[in-house]
């Protein structure tokens, strides 16, 4: 069955999805409304936990914790009965916080990866921050569980916050699954489907070929290998987010969008406000603005530094490799050169020369995300610029011949390049779904499309589930 | 068309996506490439694309009801023409980078479907050069991707282009290779030392030894061949190449015919860079010279 719990997969897809749903929506109907909660709890955990149940405790533990510690923490104007009177609110909120930092690093850096761990850890700080800051009340023991474990987004978000989702849990109680949020669901599914298994598992292919012979690369072969991962990592990562979105949607439960054409940014601002902007969120919120509450004076250094400190910590987050830290750094210096240009130089830059620039400046820096080594990401760097072989496609051409068996990766990167280049992207697909024949079709035709490469030998995981 | 309500569009869509699987399905099943899915006796089946995952595939139905014989060799012996051999139809099996464990797994469900009569062993040093498969593609589950998936689309779209403009396919119904465009042994690959190919994998040998039993158990004639090699690349590793041949030669019975096409009664043809493209790989008339060489050796035994 399940080698691990993926979106993409037949089991997921014809099996546990419509036993999940099929079963949320008759218990929603049943005299006990709680039981489509339980449902979803059991469903969530059976999701986390196949083919390898080695996870489950640590989510259970992580899970139990954080509600034990907000139950410390209780109602802004209350005492607590659980809290000790000589101990304070902020005291337990620390504690929380202390202790989600370091069971993340231990897990992150020194122990195995468990599945989803840099997500819900995240998740459950900003819980622990908003039970302090008296947005909501500790929730029980089953409400932080339908939260925290929501199968759709425990693996690799969207982050969430738990307010705004267990309202709508709250909200929805009694209500079956709506016919219209299903054809939505599906539709966004097909098209996230689509995105992960057609096009960026292609993208994949021809990435591997690059940055598996990293100091041979002609100019060209440096630039398709590049951009190849970035298109890559945008399907991937933007597909699951769909998924996720889509998955919840069937389920009645709106979250907010993690992508929104990233790389039509003018700018590294305005593409950290379009890519995953579930993280974006919370670092701007739980990171940033507290980094920058913390200096005694503010001026526009110490808000440059407070960027600078976040897009670090955003890097590290990823992993405890070098080549995360760099990213992280050029992304943290990219937005000080960014703000320092709008604020003092203060000259706009021609549309298109602006996208140019923010797109290649991303590019580069996801050389140090995907590379094995610094020496490897360096040398794709540097076969950039590299005036001595500028066209040779010797490397591509012996890993990928041309001819038959490299048509679906072509007609997959064909589908990626029109997809980054037309004018919608699946949010705004969906805004402005139409029940119609046409789009029936297409959402059958992304699904079958789908399907049949999720058949092959060119379907893999998802990148982020590695963080 | 608008429908009048949501749930429509869902049973719609649930109903052209089986419908769009279920017709991509019964296309491939009667199409039927690899001759899996209904009898293929009298059949010509040709390879048009991935030789590896093709003649895994046509090894469980086609290859046992068809012929008699097998090749087992990779990329130097996947161009020899063994139609002529007499009283035998012996499937080229070879395929480019194949390894021990590869050919094993194709000859084994020959095996366990027919019996087969001759075997023949090419004695190239890549065969035991690595071991295990090279792709995760040699397993059963592939059985039934060639319904459903990107290789049953590609088959499909070459067998097309091949019908209309008689290109892409990559072997005949024998499982021998179409060559490609002749070039000079001493222009490809001049700095490449393939000695490297004469390393020898220990699990690699084995598997390779193990299919020699495995053949003469099930009462098949065993043959080895050595193929031939460009003389002035031969020179670049003679000591090591010498010393696999003597190793492999000993794991075949005295009473087994082994063909030597670096005997010094080849010398002539193992020093025209015209019977080759790289020094390994045969031209045109080194395919046809060498081909006729081996199936006349093999006539003559028989």
């Amino acid at each position: 069955m399940f080698q691990q719990a993926q979106f993409n997969s037949f089991e997921f897809i014809f099996l546990f999805l419509p036993c999940v749903l099929i079963g949320f929506h008759l218990l929603k109907k049943s005299s006990n409304s709680h039981y489509s909660h339980y449902w979803l709890i059991i469903c969530s955990l059976l999701f986390y936990s196949w083919g390898n149940l080695s996870n489950l405790p640590i989510l259970l533990s992580s899970l139990v914790f954080n509600y034990t510690i907000a139950q410390f923490i209780g109602p802004i104007d209350t005492q607590s009965s659980l809290r000790p009177r000589n101990l304070s609110r902020k005291f337990f909120l620390i504690l929380g916080i202390v202790l989600n930092v370091l069971f993340l690093s231990y897990y992150k850096y020194y122990s195995y990866l468990p599945l989803g761990i840099s997500f819900f850890t995240i998740m459950q700080i900003m819980y622990l921050v908003d039970c302090y800051e008296g947005m909501l009340k500790p929730n029980t023991l089953r409400e932080h569980a339908l939260v925290v474990s929501f199968f759709p987004t425990v693996t690799m978000g969207p982050i969430l916050r738990v307010k705004n989702i267990l309202t709508q849990f709250q909200e929805t109680v009694n209500k079956g699954i709506s016919p219209e949020q299903l054809t939505l669901g599906i539709t966004l599914f097909s098209i996230g489907l689509f995105k992960k298994v057609v096009i960026a598992d292609s993208f994949a292919i021809v990435a591997n070929v690059g940055y598996g012979s990293p100091s041979t690369l002609s100019m060209i072969e440096g630039w398709v290998t590049s951009l190849s991962y970035t298109l890559q990592i945008y399907f991937d990562f933007s597909g699951y987010s769909d998924m996720a979105i889509a998955i919840a949607m069937a389920l009645g439960i709106k979250i907010p969008i993690n992508f929104n054409s990233p790389y039509k940014s003018k700018s590294l601002v305005e593409f950290w406000q379009h890519w995953h902007i579930s993280l974006t969120n919370f670092i701007t919120t739980y990171l940033y603005t507290p980094i920058v509450r913390s200096f005694a004076k503010l001026n526009f250094h110490k808000t440059m530094l407070a960027t600078m400190i976040t897009m670090l910590i955003v890097g590290i987050w990823h992993g405890s490799s070098w080549g995360f830290l760099i990213f992280g750094t050029l992304h943290g210096l990219g937005m000080v050169i960014n703000h320092y240009w709008q604020k003092k130089i203060k000259i706009k830059l021609p549309n298109f020369l602006a996208w140019a620039l923010t797109f290649t400046y991303v590019n580069v820096a996801f050389i140090f995300f995907r590379a094995e080594s610094i020496p490897d990401a360096t040398a794709v760097l540097f076969s950039l610029i590299n005036f001595e072989s500028i066209m040779s496609l010797a490397i591509f051409k012996s890993a990928l011949p041309l001819g038959p068996q490299t048509l679906p990766i072509i007609f997959s990167v064909m589908m990626g390049l029109i997809a980054i280049s037309s004018g919608k992207n699946s949010n705004q697909i969906i805004e402005k779904f139409q029940f119609s024949t046409k789009e029936l079709v297409l959402a059958s035709l992304l699904m079958v499309v789908s399907l049949i490469y999720l058949n092959s030998n060119v379907s893999t995981g998802f990148i982020y589930y590695a963080f | 068309m608008l429908f009048k309500k949501p749930i429509y569009w869902c049973y719609g869509f649930i109903i052209t996506t089986v419908l769009l699987l279920v017709s991509i399905v019964a296309s491939n099943y009667y199409l039927d490439f690899y001759g899996i899915y209904r009898d293929s006796k009298g059949k010509e089946l040709r390879v048009y694309t991935n030789d590896r995952l093709s003649k895994y595939l046509l090894s469980l139905n086609y290859i046992p009801s068809n012929f008699d014989g097998l090749l087992i060799g990779s990329s130097a012996t996947e161009s020899y023409d063994l139609t002529k051999i007499d009283n035998f139809r012996v499937y080229n099996a070879s395929f480019a980078a194949a390894t021990a464990t590869e050919e094993k797994i194709i000859a084994s469900n020959v095996f366990s479907v027919a019996p087969v009569k001759i075997v023949i062993f090419s004695m190239n040093p890549y065969l035991t050069f690595r071991y295990g498969t090279l792709t995760n593609s040699m397993l059963y589950r592939e059985k039934w991707r060639t319904l459903f998936s990107t290789q049953a689309l590609t088959t499909q779209a070459a067998a097309l282009l091949y019908s209309l403009f008689g290109k892409w396919s990559t072997t005949d119904a024998w499982g021998k290779k179409r060559l490609p465009i002749d070039s000079n042994p001493e222009n490809q690959w001049p700095n490449v030392n393939h000695s490297v190919y004469l390393r020898t994998n220990e699990n690699a040998f084995d598997e390779y030894e193990n299919l020699i039993k495995t053949a003469r158990l099930h009462g098949a004639r065993v043959i080895g061949f050595n193929p031939p090699m460009y003389s002035k690349k031969y020179q670049l590793a003679k000591d090591q190449y010498d010393s696999y041949t003597r190793r492999i030669s000993s794991i075949f019975m005295p009473n087994e015919q082994i063909i030597d096409f670096m005997a010094s009664k080849y010398d002539t043809y193992n020093n025209n860079p015209l019977y080759f493209i790289d020094g390994y790989h045969l031209s045109v008339d080194g395919q046809e010279f060498f081909s006729s060489e081996l199936v006349k050796a093999i006539n003559e035994s028989n």
